[in-house]
């Protein structure tokens, strides 16, 4: 190391992320041999809890089973559908990409809240869908539909990361393959699949990863359905920690720790690597281009995918109250009526107050603590080529693992239930990410202006300041995109560290710290039955990453090379 | 014969106009011309990889203007190679009579036989990214040869080499082109590798052929002021000031004899550069060039008589 304030300037992001990601991965491990009796104190019960889970547990093939299903069939579908779909893309122009990203900017429960609103067979469309014999079963209680779910949430991800592979091809390989009589599909199974075959395979291991953690659908479906019916691993150790069960839970995230770790490293496998499935070049297929209104049709069907649920959600939320709950549904509003509004932001004032704070603060403690490491570790080397793995790990485990330790270190410190423990907790998950994206955006960075600077006479903390920081603005955007994406939609750390909303009548305490994400949950039950309010808030939950999303748009499409 | 005819390709603010082309068989034809000539775009209208906007395509009496690029009978070597980084240099090179259905013994046979002709037959194992860029680009050469093409088309196929390695290539792909009696087109913005290499050149400038021989008869006998200047070292001045009447008359160094005649002017610089020397005049306001022996020893400042051998002038 030849200068200590290169150090020092990555520090902070550094310790804060080891501290909080290995301690409780540790502890995670520990408290899985114990057992939390009814007075609250920790017995040792060995290998009881894992034992318990493969061999007693009534619910164990259940979950089991569920976990594999979630975990098997969102990848192999979200990816089936990706490579069409990024086909056309590549043949009609990257600027249809943005609106086939939208779900992935999309609050995750809000996603699933307005599927669960939309396949409603009494209320929703899924009324007219059972009527006409399309769906047998009452999709609010199948699994598919948890499947349905994650696909729509992961497919953007498939379709940027497949879309990435077939651009990068070559435009005089494309040529050659014409010269050497491949055309349309044979050209597409010998040349396209097998050049972007890296791509393919991650995209499957990341939806893969989404499909194995999936939590949000669940909680939503588990809302309307009661528990045990789609839980899988992730949703079930949620639950055992919330009564109390530490141990088991802590066990339950030992096992998906474990297989989430393999799926991350066979991800950072087949980011690297360089080699490519080899498929024969089948002569029988034709070699005729498939006719651009096919690509046209594969793209409208997608847009109708992405925003059909949306705009039920849309038209659901403009409804009268009186319409929402009608037998046979409507699908347009009679009039527009606000009046959902009115008492989702009635209601609803707390959680959004709450989530704005957070998100706010989260995404400006991510950008500035991301850019001060990452820009060392770029411009630098720091931490070399392991401590980029590291954060490549992090940024495909979820934050689940971490549950159950921090609620211990938060309960601890005095500061459940408080805004203080979401922002001790949230940079965990949204660090990384922005880490990485900033890894790479200063991987095209002069460094030379840096030494221009320190050549001036400023120091390295100055120069970082006054030079790096002015530079790094789009770069700092899209991180703090993400950031801002992953706060304002956060479920699984609310969930764990706070359980009443804020506490309006003494604002300056942030005490009681529910975000809205809670608040759509609880909508949700068929007690509350509040559906139109439940529609608003998830509307209202919607427009602020568009917005942040149409503001940066130009800057991510140069990241997804879309523009 | 390949024989282009009319062909009009526009382009958003460029327009490549080709009145009549014709290549003649078992040739190496080079077209020349500077960046954004159109070279490229030829050459691609050639393959298929471009349509025409009108005029027609014919090789060996068979119009192949509309045929997909495939069924052309013409191979392509393209700059970057442009290589299948999934298969190994014996499927790459193997890829196009695949596609034609030929059986596997056959296939195996004439992969073999050309891989010998290009001297990668102990290659045919590894991958592209295992080779040096000098053997892939033989792969790319042996790929476009191995189905028999009746025109051979490389764009720029030096262009990618080290200085050395690029003189070998250039003598290696004109002996290929003999052993094999292959029509081959090659395209270069280089004159000197174009009159090293072509049988025949084409002259290209702004989208338009300027014009088309022999490269000895492009350079002292070019049709226009653009290949006179573009083909070697070249002098233009004022008629007047040669005694040649009105206009502009052009000639080379080697044409000027320094020492004696009824010319002077005033040296301004020597270089030296082995076999002769280079001297730049000032002839009355106008910068000439001059060839001279490596013996001659004119100086700085000094000021020479010269002639210029008036046969060989041209007038512009
Ligand atoms: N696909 C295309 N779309 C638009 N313009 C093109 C296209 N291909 C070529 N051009 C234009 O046509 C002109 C000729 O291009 P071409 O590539 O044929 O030149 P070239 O002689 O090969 O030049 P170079 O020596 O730089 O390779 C250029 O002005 C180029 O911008
Ligand atoms: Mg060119």
């Amino acid at each position: 190391m030849r200068d200590k304030q290169i150090l020092f300037l990555a520090l902070p992001a550094l310790i804060y992320l080891f501290a909080l990601t290995v301690y409780p991965i540790a502890d995670n491990a520990l408290l899985s041999l114990y057992e939390r009796t009814y007075e609250g104190a920790f017995k040792w019960v060995g290998l009881g809890n894992y034992l318990w889970l493969f061999q007693k547990d009534p619910y164990g093939p259940l979950i089991i089973g569920n976990t594999i299903l979630y975990s098997v069939a969102t990848p192999a579908i979200s990816v089936a559908l990706a490579v069409p779909i990024a086909l056309a893309l590549r043949r009609l122009g990257g600027r249809w990409l943005l609106p086939l990203m939208v779900p992935a900017f999309i609050p995750p429960v809000t996603a699933a809240m307005a599927w669960y609103l939309m396949l409603n067979p009494l209320y929703g469309l899924g009324y007219y869908l059972m009527k006409a014999g399309l769906m047998g079963t009452n999709p609010i209680s199948s699994v598919w539909t948890v499947v349905l779910v994650d696909v729509w949430r992961s497919l953007p991800t498939a379709v940027l990361v497949i879309y990435s592979g077939l651009r990068a091809i070559p435009k005089a390989v494309e040529e050659a393959a014409l010269a050497d009589g491949l055309a349309g599909p044979r050209k597409f199974i010998a040349v396209d699949l097998p050049l972007a075959s890296p791509q393919i395979l991650t995209a499957f291991i990341l939806t893969a990863l989404t499909g194995f953690f999936t939590f949000d659908p669940i909680y939503i479906g588990t809302a309307q359905v009661g528990p045990r019916i789609l839980d899988n691993l992730a949703y079930y150790s949620y639950e055992a920690f919330s009564a109390g069960e530490f141990g088991y839970s802590a066990a339950l995230i030992v096992v998906m720790t474990a297989i989430g770790t393999g799926l991350s490293l066979a991800y950072m496998k087949a980011f690297s690597a360089r080699s490519f499935v080899k498929l024969p070049a089948p002569v029988w297929m034709p070699r005729r281009e498939a006719p651009k209104a096919l690509h046209y049709a594969v793209l409208a069907l997608d847009l109708a995918f992405v925003f059909l649920p949306l705009g039920w959600l849309l038209l659901m939320s403009l409804k009268p109250p009186g319409e929402i709950i009608q037998i046979p549904p409507s699908v347009l509003p009679s009039r527009l009526d606000l009046t959902n509004y009115v008492q989702a932001l009635g209601g609803g004032l707390p959680y959004f107050l709450m989530s704005i704070y957070i998100s706010a603060i989260n995404s400006a403690v991510t950008i500035l603590l991301a850019a001060m490491a990452a820009y060392q570790m770029r411009v630098h080397g720091l931490g070399g080529g392991k401590l980029v793995a590291y954060i490549l790990y992090l940024m495909s485990t979820p934050t689940l693992v971490y549950i159950v330790p921090l609620y211990l270190v938060v309960r601890g410190l005095n500061i459940l239930n408080t805004l203080w423990a979401l922002v001790l907790t949230y940079p965990i998950m949204t660090l990384p990410y922005g880490i990485w994206i900033l890894y790479n955006y200063y991987s095209s960075f002069d460094r030379r202006t840096e030494e221009a600077a320190l050549a001036d006479g400023m120091s390295r903390l100055k120069a970082f300041a006054k030079v790096v920081i002015p530079l790094s603005r789009s770069g700092m955007g899209v991180a703090g995109l993400y950031a801002f994406l992953f706060s304002w939609g956060a479920l699984i750390f609310p969930l764990a560290f706070t359980y009443t909303p804020y506490n309006l009548a003494d604002p300056l305490r942030f005490s009681g710290a529910q975000t809205f994400s809670i608040y759509i949950g609880e909508l949700m039950s068929p007690v509350a039955m509040s559906y139109g309010g439940v529609a608003a808030t998830g509307i209202l939950s919607a427009i602020p990453p568009l917005i942040y999303l149409t503001a940066v748009r130009r800057n991510l499409e140069k990241i997804w090379g879309a523009g | 014969m390949l024989i282009l005819k009319d062909v009009v390709k526009t382009f958003k603010g460029f327009t490549l106009r080709v009145d009549y082309l014709e290549i003649p068989d078992g040739r190496y034809v080079v077209v020349l011309g500077p960046s954004g000539s159109g070279k490229t775009t030829l050459l691609r209208l050639i393959a298929g990889l471009e349509r025409p906007d009108g005029g027609s395509v014919v090789l060996d009496g068979r119009d192949v203007t509309n045929l997909p690029v495939w069924e052309r009978d013409v191979g392509i070597v393209f700059q970057s190679y442009a290589l299948y980084p999934h298969l190994t240099v014996f499927d790459n090179i193997a890829m196009p009579l695949k596609n034609k259905r030929l059986p596997k013994p056959e296939i195996r046979r004439r992969v073999e036989e050309i891989a010998v002709v290009l001297n990668i037959a102990d290659q045919l194992h590894k991958y592209p990214h295992q080779l040096s860029g000098g053997q892939q680009q033989r792969v790319a050469i042996a790929r476009a040869l191995v189905k028999e093409p009746k025109v051979l088309l490389l764009d720029e196929p030096l262009s990618n080499l080290d200085a050395r390695l690029r003189l070998e290539v250039r003598g290696f792909l004109k002996e290929l082109q003999r052993r094999l009696h292959a029509t081959v087109l090659h395209v270069t913005h280089d004159q000197e590798e174009a009159m090293a290499l072509g049988d025949l050149l084409v002259v290209i400038n702004n989208g338009r052929i300027e014009q088309v021989g022999p490269p000895d008869e492009l350079y002292a006998r070019p049709k226009s002021l653009f290949v006179f200047q573009f083909l070697g070292l070249s002098n233009l001045v004022p008629a007047k000031l040669v005694g040649l009447g009105e206009g502009l008359v052009g000639f080379r160094p080697e044409d000027v004899a320094l020492g004696e005649g009824d010319h002077r002017a005033k040296v301004l610089r020597e270089e030296y550069l082995g076999p002769y020397k280079l001297y730049e005049l000032d002839f009355n306001g106008v910068r000439i060039k001059a060839r001279a022996p490596p013996t001659a020893a004119f100086r700085e400042g000094d000021v020479v008589q010269f002639s210029i051998d008036v046969k060989k002038a041209l007038r512009f």
